[in-house]
């Protein structure tokens, strides 16, 4: 486990290196990063988060990339339900990450104040499998500090995620995810 | 209850998917519910053969069956992109980057040295005669030319590397599609130079994800989420779409002025652009269902596929216009089309008028109180917004589309009961056909002039029709058809060949032929020379008739159950049918129309039916042989292939393409040099066993129905070659080789003789030469002198003498016709003659013999050979006291020696060494070795070989 948050970690330094060699002032970090998602299903709510988002976006290129280990979402009914979510439905131990990298269709300035809607486009890896999703994102600039406010649905048949018999009336296929981080220059 | 409940539930949602789908597609679902396939790729090639690129693999479409094409190990599954090469072969793209290409129905890996794009390849496109280019979801470009390949990546300039589709703009620049806008890549001899639209250039959405040509090189894209741009010449933009609510676009097409649009979430769309092209008005949606790709062949008929399943549309634009209640469609008559967007219908409530507006039909209805209890027999829509309504006893009523007036027209010649069959008209002039007779109207500033042409017709008149040249043609009911020239009417059922004395329809085709429906000769084409007839025989469905409709070189002929579309361009029949969802075809004879513009409406079941003749062409089934077997083992045989004789069993396999009823397809084949006609049949190959050696040509053709006369065709020439015995070379060689033999006999038999004669000869000169010889005077001189002296001397050896001199001649006659005697023998007449030598000679002549071995063989020698030798020795060399003579006669080597040291006479003695060359000679002729003679001035030798018989 540590030595695969250390892989986790060695990725990402790798990956800001590079993006921080080739560019330096346009590479922002995310000072905090939060996930929460919701599984509204018939007969059960569950709900759960994480602050530990971490992420970079490349304001030139319009390249981002996100990560969040996945054993560090907290909340949901119960530590048996967490445990759960840990060990049969995500394996945390076999794949202890989601990730989304991709790049920013449109082509907002962000080094300008403002509100910025756009549609970032990229693989979403959750549970060992990728999809190519297009999410649409809400990018706010102000003063060199960038807010970034997502909402989506993210389907576990897509991820190769089976819901059992017994629970799918408590575990919806389609889970809501809502996302927020504060991102910095670099 | 429960059981109950479940067929309740299934039916709710068999009805649901029944609704989901359109009335007139025809759908195939590839793999089945347990395994889901997916369609991601759909290609029509050149011959018109529909192929699928699914997760599964790449699938030939025949209509009817999805074949599933096999191919190499070392390639994936997942086909997501085709095209097609110069050479006319499918080359398809994989999802995970590979690229194949289809060779003699097997998919191979495609040779690129630089190795294949590592991500999914989303468009391939073949433009020239070498270049591929390569759209990839996350690689950028690729262009393949010259054996080398090429990248365009955003490295390079390119405003995104995830490319949807690419589309050839020219020669030298393709466009592609991608997440960030659409990318103007230009290649010339080795340059490369890429030119951007995105939003920035005032692109509506930066996802392009499909593209097609449009109009003078412009080109229509369709986007992610805002809808449909067109980009112009000038690489200028135009937002086509402001409020486009229909989702992502997949694809697009754009056949016959419309565009046809394949939405994720809405199905097939298709609008009309305005005359300028930079806006749309009426949006039609015509289907749901989600689609990926569409795709459309020259007849206008519509591929669409979303998920696994592949919907055919035989005409996209056909459509039902209004569904009518069950009693009312029976009541439907009377339709009159006035273009694509309106028509009129009577039906027994009154006056309907359908209009589209927006998109959608609208129908508005006018009951006319006055008109409604009366038999409406005929309307007319006028071009001034008249609408005519003939009636069966009540005259003419006017009904008026802007005021919703009706007035009844009437005068002395037009009479309040009279009875109206039918009423046409164009510019300013309306004719009416009635009981009554007929009348010609002049319509001006809304005044009518009313003039009678013809009192009273005997016949009724079905209908009154007006041609392209504005003359006026009565279909009438036992008097058949009659045209009018100068006010007179020309009854053409006394001209030479006239077919038909019911007439119930008139229609004329884009050549100006005008065409008849009968009850009693079925359709009739007449050219104003010929009166042809139209049936079965060539391609009609049926030849019971229900009406005609023409629309340029389209003629619609109506059956009870179909609609059959001929072209006059190919002589292609094609219909619409039960399969097309169209059956029950309204028998009325008014009860169908079509506009000027070329839009039918027709009644079927109990739905008023229609679509845009534009948009369909009918083409002939078209047919290729894709298989030959030779003893069921299939080969490539390009045409004219020579087969050798004992390769005689071929085996054709054809298909033939004609998606709209493929289950209708019936085929022909002959094989020339064999077949002497045509052969039917419904088997999609042909083996003939035990060919016969000759020239050879596989014809098959194939069409709806049976009538194939004027179908397309394949072919494939071919040549079994005759066993080389039978070949002119192997008889004319066989001749020679025979006569080169008899030729060689008769040589050698000549030879031979020859050989015989000329020993002959040498026998008799030898004969001669022997006793030439032997009666040589000095011999006999010499003897006949020792004798003398021995009868002086010795009386008792004169008598042994003479008994050896008697011998010896009797030796040489007895053995002169001889070829060969013993050795022995030989050696007792050389004993007699030395002996003769010796008296004459004594001491000064001596011979020895030393022939041991060769005694103990059975040698044999040519008779005299030996005394001759020695003869010769005699002759030649001085013979004394002083010096006297020895000859040897030894063996060596299978050879006998005769020697003799020389001594020549100071005078030789005539000689004429005919003995010798005699000797050598015979030798040759009986042995076929040569003497040998070897004189080195010391000795004399001559070696004979020894010759066994």
């Amino acid at each position: 486990m540590l030595y695969k948050f250390k892989t986790h970690f060695a990725i990402i330094i790798f990956a800001v290196s590079i993006l921080s060699f080739v560019n330096t002032p346009v590479v922002f970090e995310t000072t905090t990063g939060r996930i929460d998602f919701k599984s509204v299903a018939k007969l059960e709510i569950i709900k759960a988060s994480s602050a530990e988002l971490v992420g970079l976006i490349d304001i030139d290129k319009l390249n981002f990339s996100f990560s969040v280990n996945m054993r560090s979402f907290k909340g949901f009914n119960g530590a048996l339900q967490q445990e759960h979510f840990y060990e049969k439905y995500v394996e945390t131990d076999t794949y202890p990450l989601a990730t989304f990298k991709g790049k920013i269709i449109e082509e907002p300035d962000l080094t300008k104040n403002g509100v910025y809607s756009v549609r970032t486009k990229g693989i979403f890896t959750l549970h060992g499998i990728g999809q190519e999703r297009i999410i649409k994102s809400e990018i706010t600039v102000k003063d060199n500090k960038i807010t970034i406010k997502s909402t989506f649905k993210i389907y576990l048949v897509e991820h190769n995620i089976p819901i059992p018999k017994v629970v799918n009336q408590k575990l919806a296929n389609e889970i809501a995810v809502e996302v927020n981080a504060i991102l910095m220059p670099r | 209850m429960y059981k109950y409940f479940l067929i309740f539930i299934s039916t709710f949602i068999c009805n649901c998917y029944a609704a989901s789908q359109l009335d007139y597609g025809k759908s195939f679902v590839l793999g089945n519910a347990a395994s889901p396939d997916k369609i991601q790729a759909l290609y029509q090639d050149k011959k018109g053969q529909l192929y699928c690129g699914a997760a599964s693999g790449l699938y030939l479409f025949d209509g009817i069956k999805f074949h599933l094409f096999t191919q190499a190990d070392t390639l994936t599954k997942s086909v997501t992109a085709i095209c097609e090469n110069a050479k006319g072969e499918i080359i398809l793209g994989y999802e995970s980057g590979m690229i194949g290409i289809l060779q003699q129905r097997t998919i191979i890996p495609l040779e690129i040295e630089e190795g294949f794009p590592k991500v999914t390849i989303k468009s391939l496109l073949y433009t020239g005669t070498d270049k591929l280019w390569i759209g990839t979801a996350g690689e950028g470009l690729y262009l393949k030319t010259n054996k080398h390949l090429y990248n365009y990546n955003t490295d390079d300039g390119l405003s995104d590397n995830y490319i949807y589709k690419i589309i050839a703009k020219d020669s030298t620049h393709v466009i592609a599609a991608t997440d960030r806008g659409l990318n103007i890549c230009y290649w010339h001899g080795g340059k490369k130079s890429i030119h951007t639209i995105t939003a920035k250039n005032g692109l509506p959405d930066n996802i392009v994800r499909s593209i097609t040509e449009g109009r003078n090189n412009t080109f229509w894209i369709g986007m992610q989420d805002a809808g449909i741009a067109k980009l112009e010449q000038d690489y200028s933009i135009s937002y086509i779409t402001p409020s486009w609510t229909y989702g992502t676009v997949n694809d697009l097409l754009w056949i016959n002025n419309k565009l046809l649009v394949a939405t994720a979430d809405d199905g097939l769309i298709y609008f009309t652009p305005s005359e300028n092209e930079k806006a749309v008005s009426t949006i039609q949606q015509q289907s749901s269902s989600p689609l990926t790709n569409i795709c459309a062949d020259q007849s206008g008929a519509l591929w669409m596929a979303g998920k696994n399943e592949l919907t055919f549309l035989h005409s996209f634009s056909l459509q039902t216009i209004i569904d009518l209640p069950m009693q009312q469609a029976d009541f439907v008559y009377n339709l009159q089309a006035v273009s694509d967007k309106a028509f009129w219908f009577w039906n027994e409530k009154g006056l309907s008028s359908m209009f589209k507006i927006q998109g959608a039909w609208v129908e508005k209805k006018y009951p006319l109180p006055a008109i409604a209890h009366t038999q409406v027999s005929a309307i007319y829509r006028h071009p001034d917004g008249t609408i005519w309504i003939g009636t069966l006893g009540d005259g003419i009523f006017i009904f008026d589309e802007k005021n919703g007036s009706t007035k009844r027209l009437g005068n002395a010649l037009v009479k309040d009961k009279i009875n109206i069959t039918s009423i046409a008209g164009f510019d300013n002039q309306i004719w009416v056909a009635s009981f009554e007779g007929i009348i010609k109207i002049d319509v001006q500033n809304g005044a009518y002039a009313i003039t009678q042409i013809q009192a009273a017709v005997n016949k009724y008149v079905y209908q009154i029709f007006i041609d392209s040249k504005k003359r006026l043609w009565l279909a009438t009911d036992g008097d058949g058809l009659a045209w009018y020239e100068n006010g007179k009417a020309n009854w053409l059922k006394n001209t030479k060949g006239y077919k038909g004395n019911v007439v119930y329809k008139i229609a004329e085709d884009a050549a100006g032929k005008i065409w008849y429906a009968t009850n009693d000769a079925g359709l009739v084409c007449y050219d104003f020379k010929h009166f042809q007839s139209w049936n079965e025989k060539n391609g009609l469905s049926e030849e019971m008739v229900t009406g005609i409709a023409a629309y340029k070189s389209k003629i619609f002929v109506f059956h009870t159950h179909r609609i059959d579309m001929l072209n006059t361009d190919n002589g292609a029949v094609d219909f619409i049918d039960q399969s097309n969802g169209i059956d029950a075809v309204s028998d009325d004879l008014n009860a169908y129309s079509i506009s000027p513009d070329g839009a039918i409406y027709f009644v079927a079941a109990n739905k008023i039916c229609g679509f845009n003749s534009n948009d369909y062409k009918t083409l002939k089934p078209s047919i290729y042989i894709n298989k030959i077997e030779l003893f069921l083992k299939e080969g490539s045989y390009a045409n004219g292939h020579v087969f050798n004789h004992n390769q005689n069993n071929l085996g054709f396999f054809f298909s033939g393409f004609y998606y709209p009823h493929p289950e209708q397809l019936q085929y022909a084949y002959k094989l020339d040099g064999y077949d002497k006609a045509w052969i039917a049949t419904n088997d999609k190959s042909k083996v003939f066993p035990n060919l016969p050696p000759g020239r050879y040509t596989f014809h098959v053709k194939t069409g709806l129905g049976s009538n194939l006369t004027n179908a397309n065709e394949a072919s494939f020439s071919f040549v079994i070659e005759k066993p080389f015995w039978w070949q002119t070379w192997f008889i004319i060689g066989l001749i020679i080789a025979i006569g080169a033999v008899i030729f060689f006999i008769i040589q050698y038999r000549e030879t031979q003789i020859k050989k015989w004669n000329s020993l002959q000869n040498e026998k008799i000169n030898l004969q001669l030469q022997t006793l030439r010889n032997q009666i040589n005077p000095h011999f006999l001189f010499n003897s006949f002198n020792i004798l003398v002296s021995e009868i002086e001397t010795q009386p008792e050896q004169a008598v042994e003498y003479v008994e050896k001199l008697s011998d010896f001649y009797r030796s040489v006659v007895m053995y002169r016709d001889k070829d060969l005697i013993p050795l022995q023998e030989e050696l007792h007449i050389l004993e007699d003659y030395i002996y003769l030598q010796k008296k004459r000679f004594s001491n000064a002549f001596q011979v020895s013999i030393k022939l041991e071995n060769t005694l103990k063989k059975p040698i044999f020698i040519p008779p005299m050979a030996l005394q001759i030798l020695v003869e010769n020795a005699i002759k030649h060399n001085v013979v004394s006291n002083e010096r006297p003579l020895h000859v040897s006669i030894s063996e060596k080597e299978n050879c006998i020696i005769v020697t003799n040291a020389i001594q020549y006479k100071s005078k030789p003695e005539e000689g004429t060494r005919m003995g010798l060359d005699n000797l050598a000679s015979r030798y040759l002729l009986l042995s076929g070795s040569k003497i040998i003679i070897e004189n080195d001035s010391k000795n004399f030798s001559v070696k004979i070989p020894n010759i066994k018989k």
